[in-house]
C-alpha cells in the first residue's frame, strides 16, 4: 500500500527512532547501531519468548537487523519504527517456525522443558501446581510460573501478548505487526488472557505479594 | 474463584480486557464503570483478569551482551562491503547495459525516423494511385455534375456521330486506357510507362486536384465510381471520351459558353451541333484554295481593322470567327460580295457550280464555313498526330510564308529582332498561322498569346516557356484550343506523343 507524504513526514516528526532509520536509509552507520542497542534486548527477549531459545533467539535477531539494514533503502516512514521492526520479526519468527517444522521440532517450548504432553495449558496448569508450595513463591519460583503460562499459549496468542504487554503496542498497531484486523487482536488477546488468568489464577495473590514485596525493596 | 460466567461470554471477556487495556469507546467504558460500581462478582472478576496480567511482570527480560552488538555490527559490514564489492562488480555491466540501452534507444528512433519519413515519402504516390482516375480526368469532369449527363447526352445524340477526328479505333484504345487507369491494380503499371513529359502533365493534374476543396474530391471520387459501376458502364465511359474529344476542338469561348449552360439545355445545344456538323455537306476546300481564300481574307480583315479604332479593335479580335464574320459584313456590306466573288474566283469549276446550286441561305452558311475553315484549317491539319515540329518546317516554306502572308509591319519587326530571336518568332507565327498585324505589342502579345485567338482571355504561359504547364505540345488539339484529359495517342504508337494541354485556369 504506498504510503502519502503526509502519513510519513507525521511518522518521522512523531517518532525518534523513524528519524534514526532515515539516517540509517543514508548509509549512517552510528544511526544504525544506535537504533540496534536501543531495540536489541527488546527483539531478542522477544524473540526468546517467541521461539523458546535464547541462542536461536539472538540469531533470529540478528537476521532480523540484517533484514532492516537491508531493507534501508527500501524503508518509508508508515508507522512507527518499533511497528516496522516488530513485523519484521514476526515474519522471522514465522520462517524460524516453519523450518523447524521441516525439521519436526515442531513444538519448541514443550522440548525446552522436555515434561509436557497433551494441552499445553493443562500441561502449564500441572506443572504450576507442582511448583505451588504451600509457602510462598520467591521471584524466580514465580518468573517461572509466569514463564510456562506464556508458554503455553499459542504462538498468535502469546506474540499479541508480548506485543501489548512489554511493547506497548495498541490493537490497531498489532493488527499491522500481525496482519490482522483490529477486531481480531481484540478476540485473540481476550482469549489469551482468559487462558493466562486460568493458569495464573491460583498464584493471583501470591504474585500481588511478590509485586508488592519487590517494590518494597 | 470461579471464573465461568466470562469463560462462557466471549463477548463479555473481550469488554473487560479491552476495558484494561483502554481500548474502549467512552460510552463502553462508561457502561463497564457503572457495571463495576453495581456488580460485586463483575468487579472481582475484572480485578482477577487485571491481576493475572499484572503478574506477567514476572516474565524475565533478556539483556544481550556486548558481543550480540559487536558481531550484528560485523555481519552489517559485511553485507555492507558485499554491497560495495557487488556494485563495484556491476559497475561495467550496468555501464554496457547503459551504453545498450542508449544503442537501443538510437536504434529504435532512427527506425521509427526511417518509418515516418517512408510514409511521408510514400503518402503523395498513395493519394495519386488512389484518386488517379480523377487526377486523370479532373477537366472532363469537372465538366459536369452526374452521369445523367453522360447519359442524356448517349441517348439524345442516338446514332449522330461525334464531329471530331476520333476514329474508333482511337477511341477504343481511349476506352482501354481509362479502364487500366480505373483498375487500381494495374494504375502502378500505367504509371511506370508514362514518359517524362507525360509525367509533367500528370503532376500538373494532380496538383490540381489537391487544390480543389476535399468535398469536390469526393464529388469527382463518386463521379467515377458511378460512371465505373453503372449497368451503363461502357456507354457512359465512351460517352465520356468521345465528349472529352470533342471538346478540344472548340475554342475556349465555345467551352466556356457549354460549360456555363444548364446540364439539359448544353446536351440540347452539343446535340444539335453534332447534328449540324453531320447534316451539312460542305464544300471542301483544297489546301491551294484553303491558301488562296486565306490571303484574301486577311486582306479584307486588315482594311476593316484599319478602320476600326482601338477599342472596336479589341472587342473584334474578342470575337469568334462567326462573330467577326458578322460584323464585318454588317459594316460593309460590299466585303461579303469581295468574299463571294474571291471564293467563286478560288474554286474550281466543279465546286463552283456546287456551290451556285446551293440556296442563298445554303450558300451564306457556306461561305461562312470557309471563312471558318480557312481561319481554322491550318492548325486543324497539323491536329493530332500531324502537327510539325519547329524543326521539321522548311526553310523555303518560311521564307515564303515571310514573304507572301506576312504584313509589310510585321516583317519590318520581324528583321529588327536579332536572327535567332526573328526565326523563332516567324516560325511561331507561321506554326499559329498569325494574322499579319499580329506585330502590334509584340512582347505583350507573345506573353498573353497571339491575337486572333478564340480565347476568352490571356492565355497561360506557351508550354516549353518559363511558367507554362507542360513540355511543348507534340499531339494533342490545336494550339488555341484548351485540351482535355489525354492527348490523342501518336500514329502507330501505344502511348499518346505527349501530355494533354491544360486547359486554361476557368474553362
Amino acid at each position: 500500500m504506498a504510503i502519502s507524504e503526509t502519513t510519513a513526514a507525521r511518522y518521522t516528526a512523531q517518532d525518534p527512532d523513524v528519524r534514526l532509520m532515515l539516517r540509517v536509509q543514508q548509509d549512517d552507520a552510528d544511526a544504525f547501531e544506535e537504533l540496534m542497542l536501543r531495540y536489541q534486548d527488546r527483539v531478542v527477549s522477544l524473540m526468546t519468548h517467541l521461539v523458546g531459545k535464547r541462542d536461536l533467539a539472538e540469531d533470529l535477531a540478528q537476521e532480523i537487523f540484517m533484514r532492516v539494514y537491508r531493507s534501508r533503502k527500501r524503508y518509508v516512514p508508515g508507522s512507527k519504527f518499533s511497528t516496522w521492526l516488530y513485523t519484521i520479526a514476526n515474519n522471522v519468527a514465522s520462517n524460524s517456525r516453519r523450518s523447524l517444522a521441516r525439521r519436526h521440532e515442531v513444538n519448541l517450548v514443550a522440548q525446552e522443558s522436555g515434561e509436557f504432553t497433551g494441552n499445553p495449558l493443562d500441561q502449564a496448569a500441572v506443572a504450576a501446581s507442582g511448583l505451588m508450595p504451600t509457602r510462598l513463591l520467591d521471584k524466580a519460583e514465580l518468573s517461572q510460573v509466569v514463564q510456562l503460562a506464556v508458554a503455553a499459549l499459542n504462538d498468535r496468542q502469546r506474540l499479541a501478548v508480548l506485543l501489548n504487554k512489554f511493547e506497548h503496542l495498541g490493537y490497531e498497531e498489532i493488527a499491522e505487526v500481525m496482519e490482522l484486523t483490529p477486531a481480531a487482536v481484540k478476540s485473540l488477546l481476550s482469549r489469551a488472557r482468559a487462558n493466562l488468568r486460568q493458569v495464573l489464577e491460583p498464584y493471583l495473590e501470591q504474585g500481588t505479594k511478590v509485586n508488592a514485596g519487590e517494590a518494597d525493596k | 474463584m470461579n471464573n465461568s460466567s466470562t469463560n462462557n461470554d466471549p463477548q463479555r471477556l473481550e469488554q473487560i480486557v479491552a476495558y484494561l487495556d483502554g481500548e474502549l469507546s467512552p460510552v463502553d467504558e462508561a457502561l463497564i464503570q457503572r457495571q463495576l460500581a453495581e456488580d460485586e462478582s463483575f468487579r472481582r472478576e475484572v480485578q482477577s483478569m487485571e491481576q493475572a496480567w499484572s503478574i506477567l511482570d514476572a516474565l524475565p527480560g533478556v539483556t544481550v551482551d556486548d558481543k550480540f552488538s559487536q558481531t550484528t555490527m560485523q555481519m552489517v559490514v559485511g553485507a555492507a562491503k558485499q554491497d560495495l564489492t557487488a556494485q563495484t562488480v556491476a559497475l561495467p555491466i550496468q555501464h554496457r547495459n547503459q551504453w545498450l540501452a542508449k544503442m537501443l534507444l538510437f536504434a529504435a528512433t532512427a527506425a521509427l525516423g526511417w518509418l515516418v519519413v517512408q510514409l511521408v515519402r510514400e503518402n503523395p504516390n498513395r493519394t495519386l494511385l488512389a484518386n488517379l482516375p480523377e487526377i486523370e480526368y479532373i477537366d472532363i469532369y469537372s465538366q459536369f455534375q452526374d452521369v445523367a449527363f453522360l447519359r442524356a447526352l448517349h441517348v439524345e445524340l442516338g446514332d449522330t456521330p461525334w464531329a471530331t477526328e476520333l476514329t474508333d479505333a482511337d477511341l477504343a484504345d481511349r476506352v482501354l486506357e481509362y479502364h487500366a487507369i480505373a483498375t487500381p491494380t494495374d494504375r502502378e503499371q500505367w504509371l511506370t510507362e508514362l514518359e517524362v513529359e507525360e509525367r509533367v502533365a500528370l503532376r500538373s493534374r494532380y496538383n490540381h486536384f489537391l487544390a480543389v476543396s476535399s468535398a469536390e474530391q469526393s464529388h469527382l471520387r463518386d463521379l467515377h465510381a458511378s460512371i465505373t459501376n453503372d449497368n451503363d458502364s461502357e456507354q457512359l465511359i465512351e460517352t465520356l471520351l468521345a465528349y472529352q474529344a470533342w471538346l478540344n476542338t472548340l475554342p475556349a469561348s465555345q467551352q466556356f459558353e457549354l460549360r456555363e449552360m444548364p446540364a439539359d439545355e448544353r446536351v440540347r445545344e452539343i446535340v444539335n451541333v453534332q447534328r449540324r456538323e453531320a447534316a451539312n455537306n460542305w464544300i471542301d476546300l483544297s489546301a491551294e484554295e484553303v491558301q488562296q481564300l486565306r490571303r484574301v481574307l486577311l486582306e479584307l480583315r486588315k482594311q476593316f481593322m484599319d478602320s476600326m479604332s482601338s477599342q472596336q479593335r479589341d472587342r473584334f479580335e474578342a470575337a469568334g470567327v462567326g462573330g467577326r464574320w458578322i460584323a464585318m459584313t454588317r459594316q460593309f456590306p460590299e466585303l461579303r460580295g469581295r468574299w463571294r466573288t474571291s471564293a467563286g474566283e478560288v474554286l474550281s469549276a466543279d465546286k463552283l457550280s456546287e456551290f451556285e446550286a446551293l440556296t442563298v441561305d445554303e450558300q451564306e452558311k457556306q461561305l461562312l464555313h470557309w471563312m471558318r475553315d480557312v481561319t481554322m484549317r491550318d492548325p486543324r491539319e497539323r491536329g493530332p498526330g500531324k502537327r510539325p515540329r519547329f524543326d521539321q518546317v522548311s526553310q523555303e516554306e518560311l521564307e515564303r510564308f515571310f514573304a507572301e502572308e506576312l504584313d509589310a509591319t510585321t516583317r519590318e519587326r520581324l528583321l529588327a529582332q536579332p536572327r535567332d530571336r526573328m526565326e523563332q518568332q516567324l516560325k511561331y507565327l507561321y506554326l499559329r498561322g498569325e494574322w499579319p498585324n499580329y506585330g502590334e505589342n509584340f512582347s505583350e502579345r507573345d506573353r498573353l498569346g497571339p491575337p486572333g485567338r478564340e480565347r476568352l482571355g490571356p492565355g497561360p504561359p506557351r508550354r516549353g516557356e518559363p511558367g507554362g504547364f507542360g513540355p511543348p505540345r507534340r499531339g494533342g488539339p490545336p494550339e488555341d484550343r484548351p485540351g482535355f484529359g489525354r492527348p490523342p495517342r501518336r500514329e502507330g504508337g501505344p502511348r499518346p506523343d505527349g501530355p494533354p494541354p491544360r486547359p486554361d485556369d476557368d474553362f
